[in-house]
């Protein structure tokens, strides 16, 4: 299922929607499309440009990473995040599609919080970005919720027998993060330095932040 | 719908992860594949999401994902008349040939997007919910005619109120009603039979897709 670059010919299928001509062209046809869609006056150039530049540049982990780190170090800007995250997400100056409802969810020595879309590729985009493309792919969207544990070890994560994983499947608008546990090793760092620990994966849950050591 | 973007559960797709899987837009086409599809579409999320599922299960499964979003972006807009696939097919063949696709600038429109996009509206707090939190509840058994958010795997299984999110429209309806919606907690042997971890799952389901247990 990871080979996404085969070619894979359908011109028309059983129920008579035009398909796009092979993979291979589906760049063309964005350009064609976008190109249609402009001269119709249906969308701008600048638009798609400035649309593209915000997740690229400007939203991505780096925000949740601030979030994780505000929260390691400052026990009331915690306790606000997990009472009612989307607000105390948006102190931080995060906000917008797809975290409309945020809820972030806090690791423990007893529970480890993994995230997942099994229906289609909910992720939040404010403090994360977009999603890579393993989270919005068949394996993971298929396994996780049966077998948590497998697929946190093909990320290299291990959590102990005793910990209780717990899957969150974002089924409807509510957009979740996970807080992990501070590494040890951390008590002289500041915040900034703290964010630098804080990697897109532990977030998710398929991950866990990194030591100073490992740095 | 059920249809083949409803995996969970299912066996067989391989690892779930894999060299160059960490990337979010690994062409520059994915990055305008996806801003094409968030500026140009009119639909609901609901509505958006059941354009990618009505896309044939078999070629769901093949392509990559923002080819389905490339997929939404024109078949919305041909289903409302906007545009033909024809008149794609002819930009194909001239951006092919060589010519140098229009440009069009709307720094008003523009900046009132990116406003739009940065500006959070949470749910509001359930006004009316029949279940409270540790209730009991079983997910009832569909064959939903539309889009659905109630995924297969949970379907007769039984599980354990855990919050109350929230109201929100209806998917299966497209918005046309609001409900309570739970995140429901499940124990995995519930799920998938005994010797399957002791893991848990918790999912967000509107009210309508529950019963007392």
């Amino acid at each position: 299922m990871h080979d996404h670059d085969h070619d894979h010919g359908h011109d028309h299928d059983h129920d008579g929607h035009h398909h796009p001509r092979p993979a291979s062209d589906i760049e063309l046809r964005a350009r064609a499309l976008e190109a249609l869609l402009v001269e119709k006056g249906l969308v701008s150039s600048d638009a798609i440009d400035a649309v593209i530049d915000r997740y690229v540049n400007d939203v991505g982990p780096q925000n949740g990473a601030r979030v994780v780190a505000r929260a390691w170090t400052d026990p009331a800007y915690r306790d606000r995040l997990l009472s009612d995250a989307t607000s105390a997400i948006g102190e931080l100056g995060y906000a917008g599609d797809e975290g409309h409802t945020m809820v972030v969810v806090e690791n423990a020595p007893d529970v480890h919080n993994v995230i997942v879309c099994t229906l289609c590729s909910c992720y939040p985009w404010p403090v994360l970005g977009l999603p890579p493309t393993w989270y919005k792919s068949a394996p993971y969207r298929a396994r996780v919720v049966a077998e948590p544990r497998a697929v946190l070890q093909e990320f290299g994560v291990e959590v102990p027998e005793t910990t209780e994983i717990r899957v969150w499947d974002s089924t409807a608008e509510v957009r979740y993060l996970v807080l992990p546990m501070r590494p040890e090793g951390t008590e002289g760092l500041a915040e900034e330095e703290l964010a630098e620990l804080v990697s897109r994966d532990s977030m998710i849950g398929t991950g866990l932040p990194q030591t100073p050591a490992a740095r | 719908m059920d249809g083949a973007h409803d995996l969970g559960g299912m066996q067989g797709f391989g690892p779930a992860t894999w060299p160059g899987a960490e990337q979010a837009l690994p062409n520059d086409w994915d990055a305008r594949a996806f801003a094409l599809a968030v500026t140009s579409s009119s639909q609901s999320t609901h509505a958006f999401r059941h354009t990618i599922e009505r896309m044939g299960h078999a070629r769901y499964l093949c392509v990559s994902y923002y080819e389905k979003w490339l997929h939404e972006a024109e078949q919305a807009l041909v289903e409302t008349g906007a545009i033909t696939h024809a008149e794609v097919d002819a930009w194909v063949d001239r951006i092919a040939a060589g010519e140098q696709p229009p440009r069009r600038e709307d720094p008003v429109a523009t900046a009132q997007l990116l406003e739009a996009m940065a500006t959070s509206h949470p749910m509001p707090p359930a006004a009316a919910a029949a279940f409270a939190v540790g209730d009991r509840v079983r997910v009832r058994r569909m064959r939903p005619a539309w889009h659905t958010r109630c995924p297969r795997y949970l379907r007769g299984a039984t599980g354990e109120i855990f919050r109350i999110q929230g109201d929100d429209g209806v998917p299966d309806v497209n918005n046309a009603e609001r409900e309570a919606v739970y995140a429901v907690r499940f124990e995995a042997h519930d799920l998938w039979g005994e010797d399957t971890g002791d893991h848990v799952v918790l999912a967000d389901l509107w009210e309508r897709y529950l019963e007392a247990a």
